[in-house]
């Protein structure tokens, strides 16, 4: 695997919002470790999905827009959105298997003096952390006494014909750096479940006892989940009272739930402020276990 | 010629397993199926172990179990491959809740589910029935579903909804309304909305182990876009047109907005908690306007993308 700690970072639009902790997190992440994350403001929205359904082309459109400015810097994407790593990854395969199409749009970006060439590869920063840094050197606070959920969703996984790291039945690459962070991971049978984002304004109640099942599984052996999505991290950190309810756990005592980047970031020794902690609905829990 | 002997764990429920693996020791030939090994164990071992097969070529998709955890068609997994990757073969049904004996599994969920929106074909009367190649082309993948039931034991919607169609109901409406010949394409999507397509969460169980590569997460999106070409009104169509409207106007998904928009006041209303909650830890502010730098090149892309037939 070519190592090339110099990214396009792709934070996602969630990152500007509800989930800027996360942002925050994976800039003092990158910064301690020594990769380089390019920001491109001019970046537009994936599409996550949701253009799709109005609209095949006007999404395939954007995600062209955006591999062809990466493209002109000569790097790979990294996202922290398993939902932005699917889109764009999916995208990505329709554009390089179809010549005509791909032509089309790259008519419509010379207007714009951009090209997209199909030679970059887009990943999830987890893939980036686990496979491509020795993190062991790096660490200052192993996180011994900590039992942790990974959570992987969905989009870090499926469809697995579409992306770069393949391992959709039995994947391990979370527990690979839980291991390396010093912590524990815990098996639980919901890590591949789906958080219920994509249809909370169309069946709300569906979506909290999909994220419910999640919160379940979990709390029952691990201190905390740890997410490699934000659209994940906010049904079951935010709205976690609401899921909880919806799937009839017990309500007053809330799970903790951590980005991915805070998880490292904490093992690296960057104090839980700088890591945005105070914006995750309930830490107090996680925090007093270090 | 046997090619190796192979040990077998199976889950049996019967009189008096439920639940437990049970272990057999076969041999089979090179280019053996689990199928085969299956078979080999009944004809040989154990005349009680209960499964389902039928045409032995993928084709029927009556062998649907996990194999190794895995929803697959037993007649299309080669033993050699599975050990290979997975070191050990260890198959037990798709669904432990609906069991009617060791493998099998009770369907009347699935196909309740399927007869349910009426699956036949009804054709125009008096129209021109010729399908061109590109029309065959547009369906053809939907078309390749064997109704083997991976997709609907697979599917997490489908598991904590009941009311909901499920990946290979929707499949086949999808086929059904992208036909030239079909009559009642609205209707189509419309049983599909009623269904519950906009309650899919682009999971993408469904097409990850669907074992015809009919993409069942594909065909729902499909549906999608023609429910709001055919303007069947619901709140996940709402959703799709603000996510666009935001897209457009922004470059970026503005979450505040579109949520304020696709809920409306009266239903924000009812959420204060939460608002109170999501503003006290910083995650949401007051809607604000945000334009990406070169919007202008995003804006004229998507305006050709809309335009596109």
């Amino acid at each position: 695997m070519p190592h090339n700690p110099k990214y396009a970072f792709f934070p996602g639009c969630l990152d500007d919002n509800v989930t800027r902790e996360q942002y925050v997190a994976t800039k003092k992440v990158a910064e301690k470790i020594g990769i380089k994350l390019f920001e491109f403001p001019e970046f537009s929205c994936c599409g996550s999905g949701a253009v799709r359904d109005a609209n095949e082309f006007a999404e395939l459109a954007l995600n062209a827009r955006n591999f062809a400015i990466a493209d002109e810097k000569d790097l790979d994407i990294v996202t922290t959105c398993s939902t932005c790593l699917m889109t764009m990854s999916r995208a990505k395969a329709r554009l390089d298997s179809d010549k005509k199409l791909k032509s089309e749009i790259n008519e419509q970006l010379a207007e714009f003096g951009l090209l997209y060439s199909g030679k970059i590869w887009v990943k999830h920063w987890l893939w980036v952390l686990a496979d491509e840094i020795n993190l062991k050197p790096l660490i200052e606070k192993p996180l011994d006494k900590l039992r942790v959920a990974p959570f992987y969703g969905c989009h870090l996984l499926r469809p697995s014909k579409f992306l770069w790291k393949q391992e959709p039945d039995n994947p391990k690459t979370f527990e690979k750096l839980i291991e390396t962070l010093g912590a524990k991971p815990i098996e639980f049978p919901e890590k591949k479940d789906c958080c219920g984002f994509h249809s909370l304004f169309a069946n709300e109640l569906n979506s909290l006892k999909l994220s419910g099942k999640i919160l379940g599984g979990a709390e029952k052996r691990a201190d905390c989940i740890v997410t490699a999505c934000p659209h994940c991290h906010f049904m079951l950190d935010a709205l976690q009272t609401e899921a909880r309810k919806a799937s009839g756990l017990n309500k007053k005592t809330l799970l903790p739930v951590i980005h991915l980047s805070q998880l490292v970031g904490l093992a690296l020794g960057i104090p839980a402020k700088e890591l945005g902690l105070d914006n995750n609905i309930s830490t107090e829990k996680l925090l007093g276990k270090l | 010629m046997v090619f190796l002997k192979l040990k077998i764990s199976v889950k049996r429920f019967n009189e008096k397993k439920r639940g437990e693996f049970e272990d057999f020791q076969v041999d089979v030939r090179k280019g053996a199926t689990v199928l085969d090994a299956l078979n080999s164990i009944q004809q040989q071992l154990d005349s009680s172990l209960a499964f389902r097969k039928n045409c032995r070529r993928g084709a029927c998709g009556a062998c649907a179990m996990k194999i190794n955890g895995v929803p697959k068609l037993a007649c299309e997994t080669s033993v050699e491959k599975e050990l290979k990757q997975r070191g050990e073969i260890s198959i037990s049904p798709l669904s432990e809740e609906k069991i009617v004996r060791d493998l099998i599994i009770d369907e009347t969920i699935f196909w309740q589910k399927i007869n349910s929106i009426s699956p036949s074909l009804e054709c125009k009367k008096n129209a021109d029935l010729r399908v061109s190649p590109e029309q065959v082309e547009n369906i053809s993948k939907a078309s390749s579903c064997n109704y083997c039931g991976i997709c609907l034991e697979a599917c997490k919607v489908a598991q904590t909804d009941s009311s909901y169609l499920g990946p290979a109901a929707f499949t086949l409406l999808s086929k059904l309304a992208g036909d030239p010949r079909e009559d009642k394409a609205r209707e189509r999507v419309e049983r599909a909305v009623a269904g519950g397509l906009w309650s899919c969460t682009r999971a993408f169980n469904c097409t990850e182990y669907c074992p015809k590569h009919a993409e069942p997460a594909q065909a729902i999106e499909k549906l999608r876009s023609l429910s709001i070409k055919h303007g069947v009104q619901h709140a996940g169509a709402v959703h799709a047109k603000n996510f666009c409207e935001s897209a457009n106007s922004t470059g970026k998904i503005d979450f505040e907005t579109v949520a304020f928009k696709t809920l409306g006041l009266s239903k924000l209303k009812q959420k204060l908690d939460v608002l109170l909650r999501l503003l006290s830890h910083k995650k949401i502010s007051l809607p604000r306007v945000h334009g990406i730098p070169k919007l202008a090149s995003a804006k004229k892309l998507l305006k050709k993308a809309f335009e596109k037939k």
